[in-house]
């Protein structure tokens, strides 16, 4: 009982000293707004853009900010679910296929100091403009009007950037699995299928859970420069640049704000998840 | 013990460690070893005499630079199957200690259902019918030996090679792994090589000890344990084997 009060007591001043630093950046904001009341917004008139999502933003040419917040979010589903999906796999093989190391590391290491969206151009260069929504309705593709922006290009930007961390910790958690654990496996005369399935994989999955998170942090903050570029009619970054040409900050502002709740609860969500599977990691320290 | 045949049958093992060939150690030098069906066998010899890499050769985790092993087929014609239980207990440490004991089941081509009972039946031979469900990490380290011999034991190998089990036991906890080792050893028929540098323990649980020297590794002594179990520790005759062991083991290791 006494426990459970301390712990939650720990909570209530871990709540409260987290707070400080936010409070502080809203009074200096509301300062600073009430210096340059011409063109800096105020915290609530951000609160107001905020409270009315789905309303078209005025003087903007943009879709409301749920729509803007739901094609972002989309994108980066797409690109990092792209990612996973051929970074854990090849990760897996070559953390055990020494060859296929050799091969793709050099090659991708010289990938990997390329900002994401340096490839912007390349990938317009292959993709075009094509989205989804064009992929699948061709030239009626502007009446869907959310898959239309899924451009592919993006999403492969997205990949590009999600790509590495991935594949780097799937190879270092593929080779930080104990050579004891495999021996113990082979000796109870388990096939390699067997020993991939169930030493292997479990035994490299919180490395991969790590460069998942720190994949998708990087896919997130691509996205948000990506829709900087031309050909995006849409999204959280489309509506930071086109509200900075109309001076309509506030929509940047509630933008940035979207962007950081997403972001934290998908780190924060990603994080219980990983603690769960690397639980025995944590308890064999 | 009744003898059935030999088993195992090892001739001229030479094994070195080291990539230059003047830097070259030599760990194993022309070893021969001959084990009968039944047989418990223990080496015994002093750190770094080359006894685990002897044990790792004969499990076939590493192989020998030159020299023969050749383990006997089963009556049926099947290939006999190793069990080896390590220095560290080697359970997964991200399945629970059922699932650790499954993973060999299912491995040697157990069906759901045997599998499962077989695993509690070990699980009850070991001592922990109640830790089925937790995971490694949850148990002493006398527990996780306990759950790791499981292991190795439940797809009844036709041979154990351990590689000093009980080292890293306080003497009560070793003491009562021997006893379980015995009875297992009474009611599943195994042969059995393990490694060692306890006298105590090589003479308690063996039925044969085989004294190694270092530098190269070789065997310097092979002596029958024919002592009936269960063995007094402190009987006149327990003390004689362990002096004369002693004896062996201080001769070659001068």
């Amino acid at each position: 009982m006494n426990h459970h009060w301390q712990r939650h007591r720990q909570g209530i001043s871990d709540f409260l000293l987290g707070s400080l630093l936010p409070i502080a950046f809203l009074i200096l904001w509301q300062w600073w707004a009430e210096q340059r009341s011409q063109v800096v917004p105020r915290p609530l008139d951000v609160l107001a853009v905020l409270a009315h999502p789905f309303a078209p933003p005025r003087h903007l040419d943009s879709m409301p900010l749920a729509h803007s917040c739901g094609i972002s979010v989309l994108r980066v589903f797409l690109g990092f679910t792209a990612a996973a999906l051929t970074a854990i796999p090849l990760g897996l093989l070559a953390g055990r296929i020494t060859v296929l190391r050799r091969i793709l590391i050099p090659f991708l290491e010289m990938g990997r100091p390329i900002c994401p969206i340096a490839w912007l151009p390349v990938a317009i260069l292959v993709f075009g403009f094509e989205s989804v929504g064009s992929a699948v309705w061709g030239q009626e593709s502007w009446r869907h009007s959310i898959a239309d922006q899924l451009q592919f290009a993006m999403i492969a930007v997205i990949w590009w950037g999600g790509f590495f961390p991935i594949f780097v910790n799937t190879v270092h958690g593929v080779e930080q699995v104990k050579t004891l654990y495999l021996e113990a496996a082979a000796m109870l005369g388990a096939s390699h299928r067997r020993i991939f399935l169930y030493i292997v994989l479990p035994g490299a999955l919180p490395s991969i859970m790590t460069g998942l998170r720190v994949g998708l942090g990087i896919s997130w903050m691509v996205i948000i420069a990506a829709e900087i570029f031309p050909g995006a009619r849409a999204g959280l970054g489309y509506i930071i640049t086109t509200s900075h040409q109309v001076a309509e900050y506030q929509y940047a502002f509630a933008a940035i704000v979207v962007i950081a709740v997403i972001g934290l609860m998908s780190n924060k969500f990603l994080y219980l998840a990983s603690n769960r599977i690397s639980r025995w990691q944590i308890m064999e320290r | 013990m009744a003898n059935h045949g030999t088993i195992i049958r090892v001739s001229k093992i030479s094994k070195s460690f080291g990539r230059e060939r003047d830097a070259q150690i030599q760990v194993l030098k022309d070893i021969d070893l001959q084990v009968e069906t039944g047989e418990f066998v223990s080496i015994l010899g002093p750190t770094g005499c080359g006894k685990t890499t002897l044990l790792r050769i004969l499990s076939g985790l590493e192989s020998p630079d030159s020299g023969t092993i050749d383990i006997d087929s089963r009556a049926d014609g099947s290939p006999s199957t190793v069990g080896f239980l390590f220095q560290q207990h080697a359970l997964f440490p991200w399945m629970t200690v059922e699932k650790n004991i499954l993973f060999g089941l299912h491995a040697a081509g157990y069906g759901k259902a045997d599998a499962r009972q077989r695993c509690s039946e070990c699980l009850h031979l070991v001592g922990l019918p109640d830790c089925a469900h937790t995971y490694p990490y949850e148990i002493s380290g006398g527990m996780q030996r306990r759950a790791a011999l499981a292991r190795t034991i439940a797809p009844r190998p036709d041979v154990i090679l351990m590689d000093e089990p009980f080292s890293a036991l306080d003497i009560a906890t070793a003491r009562l792994l021997y006893d379980e080792i015995l009875d297992m050893r009474r009611r599943e028929r195994i042969t059995g090589i393990f490694v060692t540098h306890n006298i105590e323990e090589a003479v308690f649980l063996a039925s044969r000890v085989i004294v190694m020297a270092s530098s190269p590794g070789r065997f310097v002594a092979d002596a029958p344990i024919d002592l009936p179990h269960p063995r007094d520790r402190l009987s006149e005759p327990f003390i004689g084997k362990m002096l004369q062991v002693r004896n062996y083991f201080e001769k070659g290791n001068l």
